[in-house]
């Protein structure tokens, strides 16, 4: 019987493999949504224990990896949803040793402002206006329309435009 | 008072936030994936302690077994 088949029926047997094959994938991916590696172990167990939880819903003649990244957004929005509430300052701050302390100070202030977004705006702001992916592989990725990727990505640059002006950066 | 424009603005994210680019998870995470599973899959400690509190009263109330078996 096919591997996905397998999984669809619930044998942890295949569930295993198909972790073993994607694991490193769904982790990159939180890590990306959520700039926030140490978060991202957790999440990335919580990712496969939804994903295990939903193995009978699985169509398994769809991509298993497709699947796995749009439950890995869910997770990934559902985690910046809760840090949101927290200090938006404690993420990652940029380990840049050779930029002059001006350069760094702006660096700090448009990294407070990309982290003050709303998760779902923040997160087509990161694949959109800072990874550059096209619209279609964004719109596939988190399950939403490409209408609704166009939307939130123009919704992103207006909220930063204003949320750089409040950290003082002028044109 | 100017305002930034959307160019200024994609500008100077572009410049002070880097694409990440990961490896992997530092560690294996399957066994922990693994515990979740398992942790689930076991009956809760209160439906054991439901089970021994019915064996218990059917032993002191044996009569209690046929009112049981009638309940199932």
């Amino acid at each position: 019987m096919d591997l996905l088949d397998r999984f669809v029926r619930g044998d942890l047997e295949a569930f295993e493999l198909l972790f073993r094959q994607f694991n490193r994938e769904v982790y990159g991916w939180v890590v990306r949504l959520t700039r926030d590696p140490s978060a991202a172990e957790d999440l990335t167990v919580e990712v496969f224990w939804r994903i295990y939880r939903a193995h009978a819903r699985f169509d398994a003649t769809r991509s298993f990896g497709a699947w796995a990244r749009r439950i890995a957004s869910n997770a990934a929005l559902d985690h910046l949803r809760r840090a949101r509430r927290e200090s938006a300052a404690s993420a990652m701050p940029p380990a840049r040793t050779s930029d002059s302390s001006a350069r760094r100070d702006l660096h700090l202030r448009v990294e407070r402002a990309f982290l003050t977004l709303p998760p779902t705006l923040r997160v087509v702001a990161e694949l959109a206006l800072i990874e550059d992916w096209p619209q279609e592989d964004i719109a596939k990725a988190l399950g939403i329309s490409r209408s609704a990727v166009k939307a939130r990505a123009f919704r992103a640059t207006k909220y930063l435009r204003d949320a750089l002006q409040r950290e003082g950066i002028e044109p | 008072m100017s305002r930034l424009s959307d160019e200024k603005t994609l500008e100077l994210l572009r410049g002070a936030m880097r694409a990440h680019n990961v490896d992997g998870p530092p560690g294996d995470l399957w066994p922990r994936v693994r515990h979740r599973i398992d942790r689930a899959n076991r009956p809760p400690a209160a439906d054991w302690v439901l089970a021994a509190a019915l064996v218990l009263l059917c032993l002191l109330r044996p009569s209690l077994v046929g009112l049981l078996l009638l309940h199932f």
